[in-house]
């Protein structure tokens, strides 16, 4: 938790210095949501307890299939999307399901 | 300690496991051969644009497959090879060295495997629709990718593969973090990892901050596309500029990091001493990745509408840990006993090679040279020699040196010294020419040039087929390799780090016996000495 700790202070001093020399409104806020990212993340880690995890996950592997269609589904049509969405479920699911186990 | 094995390991639960095993090596392996497979794509692009520039005219392609072309290999070499490879070293060996059975979020992993899969396919498939692939160079810049310039469902299907692309690195990273955050063995404290599993957590906190702002960048750029008015206003495409290369910087550092921290490993390794100032390096590394994502402007110096002050300060600031590294890396090498070998022959390269990089990166963050510079050659020279004859040396460098974990068995040395003599002189008679080209103002991203550039583009062509030549030699290597097995025992460099206190390849959850004690980090050279 240190690491990402230390870092979002490295940053939220750059982006002190930026805004002494006058940055630009969406310089500082990249910047200093990068710093708040960081410290987000550093909370993140410290909360998470790991599981142990199955040998194989179909499921994972098919959300992964339902995210890139829920994506190009936006390009290709609401037919993609309304399908993705299903396999999704699904994929929750089986998730939910390996967690449970 | 185990021995030797020569089997590769194979995913376990045949189809099911081929696609769905969530052992971390074999992640790794699918993800380095997702990436290797869109390499050798982006290299045939590569010798199609060289090919073309080999002399002045149009003679292969006209100007807009050259930027379709162009586009596609600068965005498959980054999104879909540079970035994933550099990851997958870390998802296979940041738990081995840090002593866990697993890694951290395995599932997250093999999503990040199949969404690589998902950027990939998609952005290659604008190749067959009616008006190309996205042709606005990697970084796509407003207003040249909007609907009325890239007419096309090509580059939608460009930023959805990003999007993927982009997606997966972080989820990638975010596996990364996770097993070293909660997953180290006793004893092993921060201040005890290897300096490669220092690198990969800088590396994927760099990611998992940076990639958010591409995704809200890829995801503006579509709606731009579809509706107008997000970047179609005055500030427009400078906003988007600036939501890019807050990603775009960053990630050429994520194409270094895990490179340093490979090579790092192999100096120590081969010069068999301890890695010399190693809390320098950490605090350098932190120092380094604080100050890449303070400098993305910097891309942006010929706008004119940044804080000029500010990037060139922080962009000269990187030089602090840079040296530092450097200093290092050197340092290791002083007064120790080296053995010279492949690996070590390609840390080396790496070094004097980004080397160059490096210092010709100075003369871009320094605003009156930028000026002179922008646009032009200089820019590809100094960015191949960082990403390529930088990255891609430490990237073989990592792949000589924990071959023989992965396989349980050598390449081969000669072939391995042939691969690295073509890669050397093709990279820098590729890329070295192009800093006279730029200086002299041949601008880049054109298919046709002043005939006064002739000859520095012939060398420059010429040095890409030598280069052709060397990946050639990598792969001849890689399969007389795999068919003709030499066994290596389990630690044949006689390596610090706990990867190499495990059988070759190493088990399903990576230990079969009880650890070394970790007392340093460097527990194995500590034990031998």
């Amino acid at each position: 938790m240190i690491v990402p700790l230390i870092w979002a202070g490295l940053l939220a001093v750059n982006a002190t210095v930026l805004l002494a020399l006058g940055g630009e409104a969406l310089e500082v806020l990249l910047l200093a949501g990068a710093a708040a990212g960081a410290a987000v993340l550093a909370a993140a880690m410290a909360l998470r307890r790991g599981r142990a995890a199955p040998e194989v996950s179909g499921s994972a592997a098919l959300a992964a299939v339902a995210v890139a269609g829920l994506v190009l589904g936006a390009e290709l049509g609401p037919w993609l999307l309304l399908i993705s969405g299903g396999v999704l479920l699904l994929a929750l699911g089986g998730l939910v399901r390996e967690a449970l186990r | 300690m185990s021995t030797a094995t020569t089997t590769l390991p194979r995913a376990r639960g045949g189809v099911l496991g081929l696609i769905a095993s969530t052992d971390h090596k074999s992640v790794a392996i699918r993800i380095f051969l997702t990436g290797f497979f869109f390499f050798v794509a982006g290299g045939i692009l590569a010798l199609l644009i060289r090919t073309e520039l080999y002399s002045p005219g149009q003679q292969l392609v006209n100007q807009d497959h050259y930027n379709e072309i162009f586009s596609m290999h600068g965005s498959t070499m980054i999104y879909l090879f540079v970035v994933p490879i550099s990851l997958a070293l870390g998802v296979y060996f940041v738990p081995l060295q840090v002593g866990a059975a697993e890694i951290a979020l395995p599932r997250l992993a093999l999503l990040g495997w199949w969404l690589l899969i998902g950027g990939g396919v998609t952005m290659w498939l604008g190749w067959f629709t009616q008006n190309g692939p996205g042709d606005a160079g990697w970084t796509a810049y407003d207003p040249l990718s909007d609907a009325t310039n890239t007419p096309g469902d090509g580059m939608y299907l460009w930023i959805i593969g990003v999007m993927l692309a982009a997606t997966s690195a972080a989820l990638l990273s975010a596996c990364i973090l996770g097993t070293v955050m909660r997953r180290r063995a006793p004893g092993m404290t921060l201040l005890r990892m290897p300096v490669f599993t220092w690198s990969m957590l800088m590396t994927s906190i760099l990611m998992i901050v940076a990639a958010p702002a591409l995704l809200v960048a890829m995801g503006l750029l579509f709606w731009e596309r579809v509706y107008g008015g997000v970047f179609d206003t005055s500030g427009g495409p400078i906003q988007y500029q600036n939501l890019f290369w807050f990603f775009g910087h960053p990630v050429v550092y994520v194409m270094f990091f895990p490179f340093v921290g490979a090579v790092g490993e192999v100096i120590a390794v081969f010069s068999r001493k301890r890695f010399f100032g190693y809390r320098a390096h950490v605090a350098a590394l932190l120092l380094f990745t604080a100050l890449s994502t303070s400098v993305w402007a910097h891309h942006m110096f010929a706008t004119g509408q940044i804080t000029v002050k500010y990037f060139s300060l922080m962009s000269t600031a990187l030089i602090i840990p840079a040296g530092i590294e450097y200093l290092d890396l050197v340092g290791t090498m002083w007064g120790g006993r080296i053995r010279v070998g492949v690996p070590m022959a390609f840390a080396v390269g790496f070094i004097l090679q980004f080397l160059i990089g490096g210092l010709s990166g100075i003369f871009t963050g320094s605003p009156p040279l930028d000026y002179h510079v922008t646009d032009s050659y200089f820019i590809v020279g100094h960015f191949h020699y960082t990403l390529f004859a930088g990255s891609l040396f430490g990237f073989f460098a990592a792949f000589y040196y924990w071959w023989p974990k992965v396989t349980g068995t050598f390449l081969r040395t000669g072939i391995g010294w042939i691969h690295f003599v073509l890669l050397f002189v093709g990279a820098n008679v590729t890329f070295f020419p192009m800093f006279f080209l730029g200086y002299d103002g041949m601008p880049r991203r054109v298919a046709d040039y002043d005939p006064q550039f002739t000859d520095l583009n012939r060398v420059s062509t010429i040095g890409a087929f030598i280069i052709a030549l060397g990946i050639l030699a990598w792969l001849v290597n890689i399969v007389v390799s795999l068919v003709k097995r030499e066994p290596a025992p389990d630690d044949p460099w006689g390596g610090h780090t706990l990867e190499w206190a495990t059988s070759s390849p190493p088990p399903r959850h990576n230990f079969a016996g009880p650890l070394p004690d970790v007392r340093s980090y460097h527990p194995l050279f500590e034990e031998r000495t």
